[in-house]
Formats: C-alpha cells, sequence, structure tokens
C-alpha cells in the first residue's frame, strides 16, 4: 500500500469505510470503528494505510477492522481485527505483535476508598517493592527447562498447580488460562532464556498495576455479577508473555518471511508475513504462539497473587476475607480459532485481534459461566490519570466485529512528543494533587506514559458503546500507579 | 559517518539513519539502539568490567533482513545477555553482515531505561545514493 491516505467514507456516526482498491491489492473493504471526535487523530499517522495493507491478506472474511483505539502499529494497526477461514486463509505474527497474549486483568476487593485512604503510600509502596517490575529486573520464580515448558504447556492451570492462585481463578480467565494447542517443544531454546526469571514480572513500557476506585457503575446488573459497587477498590494488572512471546514472535516472523514466496503471498508489508493456517509454518506459529499465550497467562495470574498478597500484609487480613476475586482476565494481542455465523452460516475462523479484546455475547457459551448472562467482560485501561472502564460484549459485535472490541484509549503522541510536552513538569506531583500515588522504575516512563499522550478514553468507549459493540458497566478512577 | 533523525510514531520508536556507507549505517543504528535503551556508553565505558572479542554475523534474504536481523541479535546480546558489542570491523557483502566486537559485560550499574521488544520490519528501507540523494539511508522503527 503506498503512503497516501486511502479514501475514507463515513457509514454512520461510528464507521468509517475504506472502500476496497483493488489496484492495491485489497480483497476486501476496511472499516475503522470511531467518531468525530477521535477520527482526525486517526488521519494524522498511518493506521488508516495499515487496515487497508491488512485486507490485502489471503483468505480474509468479511472487513479488515479497527476498533476506535486505533493508532500506528507494526503489521496489523493496534486496535486492528482481522479474521481469516481456516481453510483457505493465512495467520501472521504481525496480526499478534510481539507481546503474545498481552492483557488485562481486574481482581474486585470489598475495601472501600475511606478505608484504603490513610495507606495508599504504604499500599504503593508495597506494590513496588513487593512486585518485580522494570527493566531486566527478574523474579523470584527460578524453574527448570523442564518446568518453563510446563508453564507453556499448561498456562495459568501450571499457576494454580504451583500456589499461585486458586481454581476458582481458572474460570475467569478467557481459554481457563490455557491453550491446549500449546506445544511446549517448538520455542527455541532461546526464547526460554529470554523468559528465564521473568515469570511473575511486570516488565516495563505500558505494562502497570493500577488500584482503582469504582466511581460509577452504568449497568447495575453486570457489575453485581461481576462484584463491582461504586466505591469500593479495585485492582488492574497489564502485562503480556514478557521475553519469551518477543522471541516467539522473532523467530516465527523470520521464517514466515523466508516462505511467503514459497505459497506465493504478496507482501505490502514484510512485517504482515504470513503463511497458511495449514501450512506447516502456519501451524508451528499457531502451537508456538500458544506456548507463549499460556506463558502469559501464568505470568499475570502469578501477579494477581502477589497483589494479594501484598493487600494481605498491608491491610493484616486474607485475601479470600478482603474479598479479592479475579473480576476477569481478557487477552488483547492474540489470534484464536473460533466460529462465527458469517453471512448466516458457520465458519471456523483464526481470529487476529491486535490490541483488540474478545467481546462475546450474553448467551455464548464460549463465556465463562458466571458471565453468560450478561457477555464477556471487556477491560479497558485508560491513561493513568484518567480512568479506566469495564464493558460486556453485545450482540452488535459478534454480528459485525467478530466478537470483538477495543482495548484501551489508544495512543494519540509518540513517546518523544510525549517527552517533549511533559519536560520540565514533574508529573507525579501532578497526579498525586490529583489523590493518584505513582511510583515508577523508569526515569522515562512516566514522561512517555503522560495522560496526555493517550486518547481520552471516555471517547473511545462512547465510540465503542455508540457503535454497539459493548455496553458500559463501570468507571474505575486511578488511586495507585505502578510502573516498571 | 552518519546522522540519527527519530521519526514520530504513535506507539513505538523509528530512527532513519543516514550515512556515507552502508557499514555505517549498521554503526548508526548500533547507537540510535543504545540511545533508545538509554545507555550511556561513551561515558560508562571505562566502568564496564570485562573486555573481549566477539562477532555477530547474519546472513539474511536481502539487505533489508540482514540488518534487521543484525539489530536483533545486538539487541538480544545487550539486554538478554547484557554484553555491549561495539563494532570495531564491520564487512556487509552481499547478504552477509559480519561485525568484529569488542565486548563489554555491562554490570549492575548500567542501567537499560527502555526495554526493546524487537526491530520490525515495517516500512523498513535501505536506499543506496542515488542523482537525488548522495547517501545510504535507512529506516527501521523497533517495537518498544
Amino acid at each position: 500500500m503506498k503512503n497516501t491516505l486511502p479514501k475514507l467514507e463515513r457509514l454512520d456516526s461510528f464507521r468509517w469505510k475504506i472502500p476496497r482498491d483493488k489496484s492495491q491489492g485489497m480483497i476486501t473493504d476496511g472499516i475503522i470503528y470511531s467518531s468525530s471526535k477521535l477520527i482526525d487523530a486517526v488521519k494524522n499517522d498511518a493506521s488508516i494505510n495499515q487496515v487497508a495493507n491488512v485486507a490485502t491478506l489471503p483468505g480474509i472474511v468479511g472487513s479488515s477492522l479497527a476498533m476506535p483505539d486505533i493508532h500506528w502499529g507494526y503489521g496489523f494497526p493496534i486496535g486492528g481485527v482481522a479474521a481469516f477461514d481456516v481453510e483457505n486463509g493465512v495467520i501472521s505474527p504481525g496480526g499478534v505483535g510481539y507481546d503474545i497474549n498481552c492483557g488485562v486483568n481486574l481482581t474486585r476487593t470489598n475495601l472501600t476508598a475511606s478505608e484504603i485512604k490513610s495507606r495508599l503510600p504504604l499500599l504503593a509502596d508495597s506494590l513496588f517493592t513487593g512486585i518485580p517490575c522494570g527493566v531486566g529486573i527478574g523474579g523470584d520464580i527460578h524453574l527448570s527447562q523442564k518446568e518453563s515448558r510446563r508453564v507453556a504447556k499448561k498456562g495459568a492451570q501450571w499457576a494454580v498447580k504451583n500456589g499461585y492462585g486458586s481454581k476458582g481463578d481458572l474460570e475467569k480467565i478467557e481459554e481457563n488460562g490455557c491453550l491446549d494447542s500449546a506445544d511446549e517443544s517448538v520455542p527455541s531454546d532461546r526464547a526460554y532464556e529470554r523468559g528465564k526469571n521473568q515469570l511473575g514480572t511486570l516488565g516495563s513500557g505500558n505494562h502497570f498495576i493500577e488500584v482503582q476506585l469504582v466511581e460509577k457503575v452504568f449497568d447495575k446488573k453486570a457489575a453485581q455479577i461481576m462484584g463491582l459497587e461504586e466505591g469500593l477498590v479495585s485492582v488492574m494488572v497489564h502485562s503480556g508473555s514478557r521475553g519469551f512471546g518477543y522471541q516467539v514472535c522473532d523467530e516465527q516472523l523470520r521464517k514466515m518471511g523466508q516462505t511467503a514466496g514459497k505459497y506465493n503471498i504478496s507482501l505490502v508489508d514484510r512485517q504482515l508475513a504470513c503463511a497458511p493456517i495449514k501450512s506447516p509454518e502456519g501451524i508451528t506459529y499457531a502451537q508456538a504462539m500458544a506456548a507463549a499465550a499460556n506463558y502469559a497467562w501464568a505470568n499475570r495470574l502469578i501477579l494477581v497473587h502477589r497483589v494479594r498478597s501484598t493487600f494481605e500484609q498491608v491491610f493484616g487480613r486474607g485475601y479470600s476475607t478482603l474479598g479479592m476475586n479475579l473480576v476477569f482476565d481478557v487477552s488483547h494481542n492474540i489470534a484464536k480459532f473460533e466460529t462465527h455465523l458469517v453471512k448466516g452460516k458457520k465458519r471456523k475462523l483464526c481470529v487476529h485481534r491486535k490490541g483488540a479484546t474478545r467481546a462475546f455475547s450474553a448467551g455464548d457459551d464460549r463465556v465463562p459461566a458466571p458471565y453468560r448472562s450478561i457477555g464477556q467482560p471487556v477491560l479497558i485501561p485508560g491513561d493513568m490519570g484518567t480512568a479506566s472502564y469495564v464493558l460486556t460484549g453485545t450482540k452488535t459485535a459478534m454480528e459485525q466485529t467478530f466478537g470483538s472490541a477495543c482495548h484501551g484509549a489508544g495512543r494519540m503522541m509518540s513517546r518523544k512528543a510525549a517527552l517533549k510536552a511533559t519536560r520540565g513538569r514533574n508529573l507525579a506531583t501532578e497526579l498525586e494533587k490529583n489523590g493518584i500515588e505513582v511510583r515508577s522504575r523508569g526515569k522515562r516512563t512516566l514522561g512517555e506514559e503522560a495522560p496526555e499522550a493517550y486518547k481520552d478514553v471516555d471517547n473511545v468507549v462512547s465510540a465503542a458503546s455508540g457503535a454497539g459493540i459493548t455496553n458500559i458497566v463501570a468507571r474505575l478512577k486511578p488511586l495507585i500507579v505502578i510502573k516498571g | 559517518m552518519y546522522r540519527l533523525k527519530e521519526i514520530e510514531h504513535t506507539a513505538d520508536i523509528g530512527f532513519v539513519v543516514s550515512a556515507d556507507s552502508k557499514v555505517e549505517l549498521v554503526h548508526g543504528s548500533i547507537n540510535a539502539l543504545t540511545s533508545i535503551m538509554g545507555i550511556d556508553f561513551q561515558s560508562q565505558i571505562e566502568t564496564f568490567n570485562i573486555k573481549e572479542n566477539g562477532s555477530i554475523r547474519i546472513s539474511g534474504e536481502d539487505d533489508v533482513d540482514a540488518l534487521i536481523q543484525t539489530l536483533n541479535e545486538w539487541l538480544y546480546m545487550c539486554q538478554v545477555k547484557r554484553q555491549y558489542h561495539l563494532p570495531v570491523e564491520i564487512e556487509w557483502k552481499g547478504n552477509i553482515i559480519f561485525m568484529r566486537c569488542d565486548v563489554y559485560q555491562l554490570d549492575e550499574t548500567v542501567k537499560i531505561e527502555t526495554e526493546i521488544k524487537a526491530i520490525t520490519y515495517h516500512n523498513a528501507y535501505i536506499n543506496s545514493p542515488n542523482r537525488t540523494d548522495p547517501e545510504w539511508k535507512t529506516l527501521w522503527i523497533a517495537d518498544i
């Protein structure tokens, strides 16, 4: 795709179409979910071209989609969703990303804001020192090669078996925290080496732990089922598969780049390297990706365990007494094999969600039993100074987006621009004045992750709910932010 | 000689490296990576522990692939092995890049501020000098 901006046609208040351009190799249209408040930001980067690029990939079913938090990534745009027919479609590491199964989970508590107010600084310090975070900071879980492979095979189930969580947690994780298709023998020794000592660590960049206040409930029934009430405290964790996933992606992407020609796949962007789903290369990638996804689920559940332990120490009560139940854990960088209704026919598809969240509707039997009456919880972290949201999936999402929605606020500013905009300011102090305790390992992290670097999460969530692909359940306000 | 220019990228960090020669693109790219990671190599070099000889040899599908793979290998050495490979000689023949390096073991005092997941192929190019531009140029984007 050339670097000229593809044509954009407004379909309705919340959808824009990139019409199929055969001269650019597009097989289908692109559809961007956005709003008049958000669409201009999209026009300022290359993400629209990326939506069009994805539309050139073989076997794509329906349109190349982008969610309201769309922004420029590599290969797929961030916020990109694309489904491919399992018989004649492709699977692409560029549609998943390096941080395979990066995702978010939310834990509720019985604690009120007033109960934790006086202990906020202590809680922030305890979380910051008790949970390994930052670049190159290893954890205290040292596994043999054999045990690391078990993590890659069993995912969150490994974590529970080894005391980092309970069986009840598993049903609150997509796929129960384990893709059975994982083949732990596929990732290289180097991948295991990169993931060594990183299990149970947060990482850096935009990964975080936030203690949040349930500020407003919009859907009382759904909130009640999730255990969320106005005035109660919750904890959100954002992390992924760490170095293990990066290495898996790097190696598989390189292999697919070398074999694209073998399958007569013409790539408009090398980062979209892909292989037919049923080819040896496609199968191998899916197995390796699943292993990395399992590692990520184990990692996030161990982080929840550490959060619970820290709360126990600070409040002197057991985590069950504190009501610290996992609400849900979502994946937002993953490709999954799912059956969807397409033009009235059931089709098995490989749905890539890169910076997008699964948002299955109420009544879908793939939604865990506790939430089947309300739809899958969709967790939307915003910037560290504003808010995060809890949403649920809808029937419209099932009909239009392969049951997908946005994954966050979405960056609006480059890291360089964010650092420039915040030069000379003390962001930690600014946030503290707004009642938010911040602890950060990296000197540049706070500047790069400044609130103004992101789109307004209220606008993003309004666009998603306006389009009908999500329902709004609750808005969460940050009280403590822990950054790597 | 080379020049570095950071490009505006919404999610990640990209650089355009301009140089007098192809091998200078590698030198420039490694310095750009050092800058992204926030390692002040020049001022800290005396404090680094062990110096030994090492090398990185990459055979790519083409020029771009060779460069991206070389940078990813260099990153692995730096971030995972904590070995800073300072190239003292670079050969680039066909699609093969060979770097002979002084290898410095980074001790605990050397902090990497920003982790780079990988160098991506997205929009990556290498341009040879031409009538309108007398320099070698490459662009790559690092996933942060």
